[in-house]
């Protein structure tokens, strides 16, 4: 695995971590100066995480919006919220990517829940139906879902979905959740974390929730793993 | 652009002598154009039967295109989704009539 990110229309089943491999996920502790937190993992375990909506979802009619909400079993912020991870598996995680069909269909997310996942800094949070910070059906195929989805889930991290409608017919959309579930386990040595930093062992790095700040919440077995990464910290390591 | 199967949809209509606009006949102006690469025609009378599509802005007509048809006659033509037979421009509708009762017309299109 390269310590590079993949590609944006790279399908999601090739930037997926084997079993052995290690990832490390980020997040945004301070905008001024710059700090990340980052937390290391190995994954233990992984097994295929595949879902289908079809008939659940409502027909959206022209240049309309269905959401944002959460993915529940009957439909979107219908019954139990399938991707809620119970506390009891805390090292358990979701990495997956969202397939769209049709392609006029426009996918946006919130990671968290209230945080419209954004690429731009400016000032304007995104909202629903905004010309940005959604993904087109054809850039992430109901067969192929590509990075441009990549998503990833934890226990306490809360994740919702919303649609528009882009074409100028009625459509009854179809969504695919396609990735893998995987059992980590936490990597607390620094002088290996040093490494994977330094890219003398491979990691693959992953955002958390898009570029726009946002206060997190992180199950409690996790906090002892927290690793700071700060301009004084980047220096020490390039040394 | 990719185009998937499930990014193509239907225009139909059945046509007779007043003028009807095709079920999801206005390109959205959100749009660059529409591209049409299935036609479906079936002339059902039993005399020869001349069908006019006419693409219009609002009410405006800007291009008219006439087809003529025999007695039951049938026009069934399917091209590659990269070998259109007609472009209509954003913003634009398609609308329809026959010289005599009745046409039944179906469109295959996608958007892009």
């Amino acid at each position: 695995m390269e310590t590079t990110s993949e590609g944006l229309l790279t399908p999601i089943t090739e930037a997926l971590a084997k079993e052995n491999f290690n990832i490390s996920l980020i997040f945004p502790t301070r905008v001024k100066p710059p700090e990340y937190e980052l937390y290391f993992f190995r994954v233990a375990r992984r097994y295929p995480l595949h879902m289908t909506y079809d008939s659940e979802l409502k027909s959206i009619e022209p240049g309309e919006t269905l959401g944002p909400n959460f993915v529940g079993t009957a439909g979107l912020g219908e019954g139990k919220d399938v991707f809620e991870i119970w506390e009891e598996r805390p090292f358990t995680i979701y990495h997956f990517g969202i397939g769209i069909r049709p392609g006029e269909i426009w996918l946006y997310r919130s990671i968290p829940a209230d945080v419209m996942q954004s690429g731009w800094a400016i000032e304007l949070p995104p909202r629903m139906g905004d010309k940005r910070d959604y993904v087109p059906g054809h850039l992430s195929p109901y067969d192929n879902p590509t990075v441009m989805t990549e998503t990833i889930v934890y226990h306490k991290l809360s994740f919702h979905v919303g649609l528009r409608n882009d074409s100028g017919r009625v459509i009854r959309p179809s969504l695919r959740f396609l990735g893998a579930g995987y059992e980590l386990i936490p990597i607390a040595a620094r002088e290996i974390i040093d490494k994977m930093i330094r890219g003398q062992i491979p990691c693959r790095f992953l955002t958390i929730g898009g570029l726009r700040f946002f206060t997190y919440n992180l199950p409690d077995e996790w906090k002892p793993y927290a690793v700071s990464l700060t301009q004084a910290e980047v220096e020490r390591l390039l040394r | 652009m990719k185009i998937d199967p499930s990014d193509c949809f239907d225009m139909e209509a059945d046509v007779g002598t007043v003028k009807v606009m095709l079920s999801n006949g206005l390109v959205p102006i959100t749009k660059f154009e529409r591209k049409v690469y299935g036609v479906f025609i079936n002339n059902r009378a039993g005399t020869a039967n001349t069908l006019t599509l006419t693409i219009e802005k609002d009410t405006t007509v800007e291009r008219t295109i006439l087809i003529t048809l025999e007695a039951y006659g049938t026009i069934d033509v399917n091209r590659p989704l990269d070998s259109p037979i007609l472009s209509i421009r954003s913003g634009r509708n398609i609308k329809a009539v026959a010289s005599s009762p009745s046409i039944t017309v179906v469109l295959n299109a996608y958007d892009q």
